[in-house]
């Protein structure tokens, strides 16, 4: 750090700040070996009354520690030094009494994730109205009108009844919104909230930002919000504190970061982020209405032998004491020798199951699936075995993918000892190579999967998968699980090895943004069935389905301003019945009669 | 609820069934009968000398074909009317479990109760003490009394407070001053067992987030420890005590025969001795029928405790997701996503 701390800090000139904190360090103490850790160590923030700071950085970072350290919710293990002063008082080193007045009434706070952060065996109701009663705000009566009204306010429909449910009845959305009504219901003036929907799928989360902008504005509620997630950042902050290592690097108002970042950690943060240029939704051409139906129009089917993996009609159906799940319905697909094709949808479209139909990792209820002309579903034993190299699978988990037990070269040479390709010694140089293919040093290669990052072992998985020279990879979600610099990195090795080799690609994944990147075509996906299947250009272009557009609009670029979205609208239209049309060579979309 | 219930009935049924048949077969291989041992005489197992009128019960008893036996045997255990014990002519299986199960019981309400007021705290405390000296003293001693038999707590007080101070009767069933030394004894392993189930459940709890969420509502840790973490973490707990008073109930025999209490441990063991047949396969599937009992009792607790439970009992929706909180989670030594690696590799599934 070379810069004096009071350059450091946003230069607003806002009034009295709401909270000022100023030379903060958290000291983590090992209770066995005594060992310490600095987690924070000079962190210096401004909260104006009604302003917003986004916190950014990548995992380990202190973000979340910074803030907790600041409500003194932190484990007995931390110790915290330095100055917090809110609405004038100091808040380290108050005591516990004093401290308890301003955790949930002054400063509220939002968590990731509302499943794990409200208590499963109580109802929203006592989760609401606690807090009421412990700070003397209200009797029982009225705290229970409060938090009805609570839930009210941050879009929950039906409070009166919803307020007796249990937090697990609620849909993830509506979890985390009520979490927010929990969080504001005490009228704090500042709310702290962490990474708040980043365990939600993207049109879910744009609605609840929204939410959390609306509260700003009605309210008045200053935000500190921590996120990894530089799109989300600007979308909702003005100011910007880019924290790494547990310090700041670099902390000014948001647009300034994005005019002209100085740090070079902020520039990599930048550069990492995927941005995405979002077509104007309100002024798109309808060209669904006078396509030809589909047998009208002339086929424009590649040449069938280019087509390395072909399925038709598709159908899983899982049964279980629940009843039946529909996961994947009537999914057509193919991918050609070299393409990569992108599968994007919200959790529960059924891209994950499509994953393991086309890999028979499951088998379908119904339809087919041939590779390189030749059936796969009745392959057995030797054939099936045989069909296994030429097809790999990459996971979103990659440690729970490695074999704990085994060391990362071992872990790479498993695929080649279980089809017995090449002596011990070939086997193992081949596993050297790969590592060094994706950038694992040869002197690390006898070390386990726990002793990697996360970058690293996706990548160690990735070696893995190609050591059989597989002719497709499926990789399911292979970044999400990343931090962005790093997710970046894994993404260009991708790309790359999937020129040199000339690979076909199946890529699943939630975000558009990073299908965008790798995809040569891209298939959007939703209750279990195809909505709109699009050369990547053509889908990004001239998005026609609903839900797709839908997917579009809750884009957050860095560079460019989000899509409008129309509030009044309803959920998008992601019906299976209609008929899967081809409006253009190439581009196809769900058509709804009516 | 009902229709849980009904299918919780069937299982326990078939279950019974079961238990009855590998016991009855298990009995049947084992070398020696009462004819055998009662033609010996007086043995190293004991007298097994008949009683008059022993002739009739082993005539009707352990000279017929095996199959019989258990029919005629399942016939009254249905009836509640297992006839005659080999050893015992006049007295019949069901009256013997009738007087000595009172005695058992009258030892495992106390027990269990003492075991529930001592481990709670103890566990309690060792879990907000983590790493503190109070946790790893209560952890190191309870270990350890873990690790001892239990009869030998049942010694030691014996040694104490009956020969060392002579306050407490040695041995026998004769008045309350009799239970205060075998409900000691009885309470100090499963004390040590749940105090450590406790610690390791609430500190499970104590790491969830809604702890944190709590505490930045404003919560005192005192308050949050009550109102959240310890109704959450006693839900498993359930799971626990449920099979502790069941044991306890059906008689320990070590501590009853050390102790000469005549309670349903003290029959058992004298009927395998003695290979008294009825006696045997009614107090096996007694206790079956206890611990099934106890085992159904514990569900409708956790429903009650969890409302995640409760919904999936009712089959309400939303059940897909309920999962017992806070139980230890089992590690099968593979995640889904290594096996499914190793199949997308080309390993078998195996």
């Amino acid at each position: 750090m070379t810069a004096p701390v009071a350059d450091r800090i946003p230069t607003v000139e806002k009034g009295e700040p709401l909270l000022s904190v100023r030379d903060l360090k958290v000291t983590f103490t090992q209770p066995r070996s005594k060992k310490t850790s600095v987690v924070v160590d000079g962190f210096n923030l401004d909260i104006t009354p009604g302003s917003s700071v986004a916190v950014v950085g990548e995992s380990g970072s202190g973000k979340t520690v910074s803030m907790r350290a600041l409500m003194g919710v932190l484990p007995d293990t931390a110790t915290v030094t330095g100055s917090a002063v809110y609405e004038g008082k100091e808040l380290i080193g108050m005591p516990e009494n004093k401290l308890r007045r301003v955790r949930g009434a002054g400063i509220g706070m939002v968590f990731q994730n509302a499943m794990s952060a409200l208590n499963p065996t109580r109802t929203l109701k006592v989760q609401l109205t606690e807090h009421l009663k412990w700070h003397g705000i209200t009797n029982r009566a009225e705290a229970t009108r409060r938090a009805i009204e609570a839930l009210d306010r941050v879009g929950i429909p039906n409070p009166d009844t919803r307020i007796k449910m249990y937090p697990f009845q609620l849909s993830g959305g509506q979890r985390q919104r009520a979490m927010i009504a929990m969080a504001i219901v005490a009228g704090p003036k500042l709310l702290i909230a962490d990474e708040p929907t980043t365990a939600l799928d993207v049109t879910v989360q744009r609605q609840v930002l929204d939410l959390l902008k609306d509260l700003r504005r009605n309210e008045g509620l200053a935000l500190a919000m921590i996120t990894h997630d530089l799109g989300v950042a600007k979308y909702m902050c003005d100011d910007v504190v880019v924290m790494r290592y547990g310090e700041i690097v670099e902390a000014k108002s948001m647009q300034g970061l994005l005019d002209g970042a100085e740090h070079p950690y902020s520039n990599q943060l930048l550069d990492a982020a995927i941005d995405v240029v979002v077509p104007d939704l309100t002024n798109i051409a309808d060209i669904s209405s006078d396509a030809a139906p589909a047998d009208e129009v002339p086929e424009t089917e590649l040449d069938e032998s280019q087509m390395l993996v072909t399925a038709t009609d598709l159908e899983k159906i899982f049964r279980g004491r629940g009843g039946e799940v529909r996961a994947v319905t009537d999914v057509d697909i193919s991918i050609a020798r070299g393409e990569t094709v992108g599968v994007v949808g919200e959790s529960g479209s059924g891209k994950s199951t499509l994953a393991r139909l086309l890999t028979r990792l499951i088998e379908p209820t119904e339809g087919d699936v041939s590779f390189d002309g030749a059936d796969v579903l009745g392959l057995k034993s030797a054939g099936l075995k045989a069909w296994r190299r030429r097809v790999q699978m990459v996971f979103q988990n990659p440690y729970s993918s490695l074999l704990p037990h085994l060391t990362v070269v071992d872990n790479v040479l498993e695929p080649l000892r279980v089809h017995q390709v090449g002596t011990k010694e070939e086997q193992y140089h081949r596993a050297l190579d790969l590592l060094s293919l994706v950038g694992i040093p040869e002197d690390r290669a006898e070390n386990y999967p726990r002793q990697f990052s996360g970058g690293q072992q996706q990548r160690i998985a990735i070696a893995r998968a190609l050591s059989l020279e597989p002719e497709l990879l499926v990789c399911d979600e292979p970044t999400s699980a990343l931090d962005v610099s790093i997710q970046a990195q894994v993404l260009d090795l991708l790309e790359d090895l999937q020129e040199r080799l000339n690979l076909s690609m199946l890529f699943i994944t939630h975000n558009l943004a990073v299908a965008q990147r790798l995809s040569d075509r891209i298939i959007v996906m939703a209750n279990g069935t195809i909505m709109e299947s699009a050369p990547t250009d053509d889908l990004f272009g001239s998005p026609q389905h609903e839900y797709t557009q839908s997917l579009l609009s809750a884009i957050l670029p860095i560079r460019h301003d989000p899509a409008t979205v129309d509030e009044e609208a309803g959920p998008p239209r992601a019906s299976i019945d209609g008929e899967l049309t081809e409006v253009r060579p190439g581009h196809w979309v769900r058509v709804y009669q009516d | 609820m009902l229709g849980y219930m009904a299918r919780r009935l069937v299982r326990m049924v078939l279950s019974l069934v079961a238990v009855s048949l590998i016991t009855f077969v298990l009995l049947q291989m084992v070398p020696g009968s009462f004819s055998e041992l009662s033609n010996a005489g007086s043995t190293i197992y004991g007298d097994v000398g008949m009683v008059d009128g022993g002739e009739a019960a082993v005539n009707q008893g352990d000279q017929r074909p095996a199959w019989q036996q258990y029919l005629s045997f399942m016939k009254g255990l249905v009836t509640w009317d297992m006839g005659p014990t080999y050893k015992y002519p006049q007295a019949s299986v069901e009256e013997l479990i009738g007087e000595a199960f009172p005695v058992s019981l009258t030892l495992a309400i106390p027990a269990t109760l003492l075991t529930l007021v001592i481990a709670i705290p103890i566990g309690m405390l060792a879990a907000v003490k983590k790493d503190k000296l109070a946790d790893y003293g209560s952890l190191f001693t309870l270990t350890t009394i873990q690790a001892l038999p239990g009869y030998l707590f049942a010694l030691l007080l014996v040694l104490i407070f009956s020969v060392g101070l002579n306050v407490l009767p040695v041995r026998g069933w004769k008045g309350p001053e009799y239970m205060i030394i075998p409900v000691i004894a009885l309470a100090v392993q499963p004390t040590a067992v749940l105090a450590r189930y406790v610690r390791s459940s609430m500190l499970e709890a104590l790491r969830d987030e809604y702890v944190v969420a709590a505490l930045a509502k404003g919560g005192t840790q005192r308050t949050v420890l009550i109102r959240h973490v310890l109704r959450n973490s006693m839900i498993p707990l359930v799971t626990v005590v449920g099979p502790i008073f069941a044991g306890l109930a059906t008689g320990t025999v070590f501590v009853e025969v050390l102790l000469g209490i005549p309670g349903l441990g003290r029959l058992f063991s004298s009927a395998a001795r003695q290979r008294d047949m009825p006696l045997l396969m009614g107090a096996t599937m007694f206790f079956a029928i206890i611990l099934m009992v106890m085992n159904l009792l514990v569900d409708i607790a956790y429903g009650l405790l969890d409302p995640r439970i409760r919904l999936e009992q009712s089959g309400n929706k939303g059940s897909r997701r309920a999962k017992r909180p806070g139980q230890p989670k089992v590690s099968t030594g593979m995640s889904t996503d290594s096996t499914e690696t190793v199949v997308a590799i080309g390993g078998t599934r195996v």
